[in-house]
């Protein structure tokens, strides 16, 4: 079965196929759009099932022997460049695998609910299959350019599902902003490409054997390459420091870190069931991916770059989900901060922390997500936080679930959420304590802000009366309640005591298991337990009166700019519309208004002008007189002939 | 050497030519007096209709004849019909009579048949394109003189000696100049008729005593070897005796020069082709292009001919090199090549200003001859297969050539009899006047330009890859930098037709039978293109020949 890995991307890829090419022939809308799911549903459903089997056979390898190269066809063979259409399957590639197909699977059958009735379901369900083909391409690439190829794919179909409704101007403004802020990342992965190629000849990451030859890969043989030493002018780099550092732009891009994170709060414009799948659950965390895919190449230099980019965007996007009253932004700013937590765990060298707080925090996030598109379905499209209120009777399986995300994201025992955050912030107080301080501060703001977010929607009174709130259907909460259960047994991935997934993990990263405090766990229990009730009773009970349609936030009263800088997320936004983007603009009218026109056009036809004035000089024996043309005829002969006698 | 009845069937489209331009010219008679208009329109089609079916007859004996598309097998049935195919295919060029030409005067090999077969073809596509026109005076003389010049093409394109090339390239040219001014009454078409005769005299004076001093050479070394005979103007006679006198003379040199710039003025090669844009521009279309591909095929076979098998010693480099000291002259390739090279850049560079049509193309067509002569240059290669390489590009270039330009010239034609008149500007708008028409002459002028995948891409691409082979590097850069200039004058064609809004909306007519010569060359245009084996097998043939 294990040769048998490329059907898992290739479903996905007949499901595109399918919905891109024939269900938009076929039959009513009202078929299409039926068809659509179900195709689609299917397509990622099978291609769990195999992703599970492959899973389980890769278990019952010696624990050596698990890595799995299928190398389908060369698709590059330019000189030195040889570069597989290869897949891998290793203990890392699998659990990624099955979060995205069986988290996809939820998504999908949770979007049949979700878009019934939007005019242009079949292409969503296309766009979707699209995006987890591409995934799955990121994840199981066994080479460098293939995982690229899956990075820029995911970031396209990110594109066109934030632009889904691209009537809307939001819509397709965060679309571009998002295609945009990416392409500076990706740009530094390219440049991290070549100096890999440059440096190591490959783009492979592992040994393995290729058309009956053995091929190196960079990954296993980063150690003593990476510690080379090369002189840029006027200082000294290792080569892993700038491969990582180039690597890190990438991540800091595709898993919105501090500086390029801005994009994916905009992205919440895209239907719920996308951010739940893309900007939540799978895509933003390739980066992380990314990290512990190549971490061998990690010089301690920009592991330290990594962790403090990590922490702060942690903190940075958690004081920023505190003051947002849109439902989904406050996730998404979440969002950002949780990944932060994972890129910080990968800088410390905790690689198994990250993925394991990747796995669970795409469960539960996905849930949240889920749930708020549920809150948002169920209320008629409204999104904003102050117009909610009391939603837990009318909506009591999203409630429930949405208690459990919650809990589990504010880090509450024994949810996944406390297993995986305790790991990360445990870690940090032997590593740094200053890191240690954000972290847990931030991890105080999570529990904060989602006990303000549950008061704001499941209690009190409902403060808007324009609509009729009610639960959503089966179809959606059922997903609802399958992730929620998830949630509560994922933390025994990695419990301490049994490490399940350090020792699963093992093959790729050799990492002790780690040492669970006691003391930590309880008082971060508590903490965030305090920290989710302040929140709460503040918002449900003490200033319940004073939350209003279009009021401020009964804490703006208190801190003013304080909270306006926390809305705005620290106006990275304002900086940048600031600073950078008229620079841009200018640059580009420059080239749009004078450079072009004045210099390319004004050449071009000076050529013209030239040949013109060149045309008019061969014409200056046609004149119409046959004596003319006998002149030119009798000169031609004449030269030549003179040319002969000079030769001969 | 003495002719025999076997060699009846070998000239059998010349034999069956004249007859049918007897024909043609007797059934003119009893139509003589037609005074009014339905009768002289009559008249012109009653000709045109025999002129055509008559060559279409022959199009189709001498592809029989010429087996490319149906050989008898050996072991065939004897019967009536396959008697007949049999008997003319013993006369085409696969048979064994074809390795020797006729007295010596006439090669019947793959070279002339491919020759003929465009050149008949051509005639027949140029005479459908006039069978709707308005009626011309005496119509019979008209197409007489089409299939008069269109035998003396087929002569030109087989001659082997130089007598024979002589006659053939006069029986050519004076129906051309008769024609060239056949409207009378038209000044242009006078004046064009005039000059295409003033200019032809002229060079046929230099052909005549580029052939005297070959001869002349021949006649001298064959006294010193003591060889006698009446063959002396025979191109394999020559060769041989060139052979065996060693070194090349200047008067043989001088002899090859002025035999090239005989015939460089039919092939309208710089700086011989003055004659040509007030030529093209002042005469009727159709013989516009019947002067512009088939006088021009016939004439690029008879030069390679008369080249390869007379002058292999003379072939040389494809570089022009600047003579800085003596001997370094290296042959008719390096002439060639810098011919070559004036003529790409005369031919496009005068092309660029150009408002009328046809004259436009006129210098297009001459720009084209550039193209083609790269063909020829390559016959310097040293390696036999590059030789073959050139060889059948520039028949290949000749073929696709021949087909675009009638369909261009044929659309100006259509345009021209509705609008009368032939300036760039009666195109504006023909997109919305005539969409069909206006898109025949897209893919004709696309191809002229050379843009894949229709034949006149693959026709450049052949020759550049022929002449970068050959090492006339230097040449191919020069050939793809007036392409790019080209498509400026192309697409100016194309822009009236499809941007400029035209003065009035009146749909033209696309009368019946030019429509189908049109739809026939497009077709040729297009499937050569796509499939260019098709007709490159049949090339294929000639490289055994003329390989040599």
């Amino acid at each position: 079965m294990l040769e048998l890995i490329w059907l898992i991307p290739l479903l996905p890829f007949v499901g595109f196929l399918l919905n891109a090419l024939l269900v938009g022939r076929i039959g009513d809308a009202h078929t299409q759009e039926r068809s659509a799911g179900y195709v689609a549903v299917a397509a990622v459903a099978a291609a769990f099932v195999l992703a599970l089997v492959a899973f389980v056979q890769l278990g019952n390898l010696p624990e050596e022997e698990r890595l799995v190269n299928v190398n389908l066809w060369t698709w590059i063979n330019a000189g030195d460049l040889v570069v597989p259409f290869g897949l891998m399957f290793d203990p890392l590639t699998g659990v990624m695998t099955l979060l995205v197909t069986g988290v996809g699977t939820l998504i999908h059958i949770y979007s049949i609910g979700y878009m019934h009735g939007d005019s242009r379901v079949v292409r969503y369900f296309a766009y979707l299959n699209l995006f987890i083909t591409m995934m799955l391409f990121l994840v199981m690439a066994n080479n460098m350019l293939l995982l690229f190829l899956g990075w820029e794919g995911v970031g396209l179909c990110s594109f066109l599902l934030i632009g889904y409704w691209f009537e809307r101007k939001s819509a397709s403004s965060a679309a571009v902003k998002a295609f945009v802020v990416n392409r500076i990342g990706d740009a530094a992965i390219l440049l991290a490409m070549m100096t890999i190629f440059l440096q190591f000849g490959t783009l492979n990451f592992f040994d393995m054997i290729l058309d009956g030859a053995e091929v190196i890969g960079f990954v296993e043989n980063a150690g003593a390459v990476a510690q080379q030493i090369v002189s840029v002018p006027g200082q000294d780099f290792r080569i892993g420091t700038i491969i990582s550092f180039l690597l890190l732009i990438g991540v800091t891009g595709k898993s919105a870190q501090i500086p390029l994170f801005v994009w994916l709060p905009d992205a919440m414009a895209g239907p719920t069931p996308v951010s739940a799948l893309i900007h939540a659950a799978t895509m933003v965390t390739a980066g992380v991916y990314l990290i512990a895919r190549t971490h061998p190449i990690f010089t301690d230099t920009t592991l330290g770059l990594v962790t403090w980019i990590g922490a702060l965007t942690a903190l940075v996007a958690a004081t920023a989900a505190v003051a947002q009253w849109d439902i989904k932004r406050v996730l998404a700013y979440s969002t950002v901060s949780q990944l932060g937590y994972m890129v910080a765990a990968a800088g410390m060298g905790i690689y198994v922390a990250a993925i394991f707080h990747l796995l669970t925090h795409g469960i539960f996030k996905a849930l949240l997500f889920l749930g708020s598109g549920s809150v948002i379905h169920g209320t008629h499209d409204t999104q904003d936080m102050r117009k909610m209120g009391g939603l837990r009777t009318a909506m009591p399986y999203t409630f429930v679930t949405y208690l459990i995300g919650a809990a589990a994201l504010a880090g509450v025992f024994p949810l996944a959420g406390f297993w995986s955050k305790d790991e990360i912030v445990g870690h940090a107080l032997t590593h740094t304590i200053p890191i240690f301080i954000i972290l847990f501060l931030s991890s105080l703001l999570t529990a904060f802000y989602m006990g303000r977010q549950l008061a704001l929607v499941f209690w009190g009174e409902q403060r808007d009366h324009s609509y009729h709130a009610h639960e959503s259907g089966a179809v959606m909460w059922v997903p609802l309640v399958i992730l929620a259960a998830l949630t509560v047994v994922a933390g025994g991935l990695n419990l301490p005591g049994s490490h399940w997934l350090t020792d699963w993990l093992f093959p790729v990263m050799e990492e002790e298991a780690a040492e669970f405090k006691i003391v930590l766990g309880v008082v971060a229990t508590l903490a965030a337990i305090g920290a989710g009730f302040g929140g709460w009773y503040l918002y449900a009970v003490r200033w319940a009166k004073r939350i209003k349609v279009d009021a401020k936030d009964p804490l703006y009263r208190g801190m003013g700019d304080i909270w306006d800088t926390m809305a705005e997320a620290w106006f990275f936004d304002t900086v940048y519309n600031k600073t950078i983007v008229p620079g841009y603009r200018s640059v580009a009218g420059f080239f749009a208004q004078v450079f072009d026109p004045e210099g390319i056009d004004g050449l071009v036809n000076g050529v013209g002008r030239a040949f013109g004035w060149a045309s008019n000089g061969v014409r200056f024996f046609q004149n119409g007189y046959v004596r003319s043309y006998a002149l030119a005829f009798f000169l031609g002969v004449v030269v030549i002939v003179g040319y002969l006698i000079v030769a001969l | 050497m003495q002719f025999a009845l076997t060699d009846v069937p070998r000239i059998l489209p010349e034999i069956l030519l004249l007859v049918l331009a007897l024909l043609v010219l007797g059934s003119d008679v009893f139509e003589r007096w037609a005074n009014t208009d339905a009768a002289r329109t009559e008249q012109h089609r009653a000709s045109a209709s025999l002129a055509a079916l008559g060559l279409g007859m022959i199009l189709i004996i001498a592809l029989i004849q010429s087996g490319y598309v149906y050989r008898l097998p050996d072991d065939a049935p004897i019967n009536f019909l396959t008697n007949i195919v049999r008997n003319l295919q013993n006369g085409g060029p696969a048979s064994e009579l074809a390795t020797t030409p006729i007295l010596g005067a006439f090669a019947t090999d793959d070279l002339t048949m491919i020759g003929r077969l465009v050149v008949i073809a051509a005639a027949f596509l140029t005479v459908l394109l006039t069978y709707d026109a308005r009626p011309t005076a005496n119509p019979g003389e008209f197409y007489t003189l089409i299939i008069g010049s269109t035998l003396g093409m087929c002569l030109m394109a087989g001659s082997s000696e130089l007598i024979m090339t002589f006659l053939a390239i006069e029986l050519t040219s004076i129906p051309l100049y008769v024609l060239a001014g056949y409207f009378r009454n038209d000044r242009q078409s006078t004046e064009a008729g005039m000059k295409y005769f003033l200019f032809g005299a002229m060079s046929s004076g230099i052909l005549l005593y580029g052939m005297s001093l070959t001869y002349g050479y021949a006649a001298t070394a064959a006294v010193t070897q003591g060889s006698t005979g009446n063959n002396l103007t025979q191109f394999e006679r020559i060769r041989e005796l060139v052979a065996q006198a060693g070194e090349p003379t200047v008067l043989l040199t001088l002899g090859m020069l002025f035999l090239i710039a005989g015939i460089g003025y039919k092939v309208t090669v710089v700086p011989f082709h003055g004659w040509s844009p007030d030529v093209y521009q002042g005469a009727p279309t159709p013989i516009t292009a019947f002067i512009a591909t088939a006088s021009k095929v016939a004439s690029f076979i008879l030069l390679f001919r008369l080249l390869t098998t007379t002058f292999p010693v003379l072939t040389g480099a494809a570089d022009v090199i600047i003579p800085v000291e003596a001997s370094t002259f290296t042959g008719w390739t390096s002439l060639l090549a810098l011919l070559a090279f004036l003529t790409l850049i005369v031919g496009n560079l005068a092309a660029l200003p150009q408002t009328n049509a046809k004259r436009l193309l006129a210098y297009s067509s001459i720009a084209h001859a550039g193209f083609l002569l790269m063909g020829l240059v390559a016959w310097s290669a040293s390696l036999a297969m590059d030789r073959e390489a050139g060889i059948a590009s520039l028949l290949y270039y000749l073929v696709a050539y021949t087909v675009m330009n009638l369909g261009v010239f044929g659309v100006l034609y259509v345009v021209d009899q509705h609008t009368r008149s032939d300036e760039i500007s009666v195109l504006n708008g023909l997109a919305r006047r005539n969409l069909g028409l206006a898109v025949l002459f897209t893919i004709f002028v696309f191809s002229l330009a050379g843009i894949p995948p229709l034949s006149g891409f693959f026709a450049k691409f052949y020759v550049f890859m022929a002449a970068w082979q050959a090492g006339a590097e230097w040449l191919v850069i020069v050939g793809l930098i007036t392409t790019i200039i080209s498509l400026y004058y192309y697409l100016r064609l194309l822009r009236a037709v499809f941007i400029v809004p035209p003065d009035t909306d009146a749909p033209i007519p696309t009368p019946r039978w030019m429509a189908t010569s049109l739809v026939l060359s497009a077709l040729l245009v297009i499937v050569l293109g796509l499939f260019p084996n098709i007709i490159l097998t049949i090339i294929d043939n000639v490289q055994a020949v003329a390989g040599r």
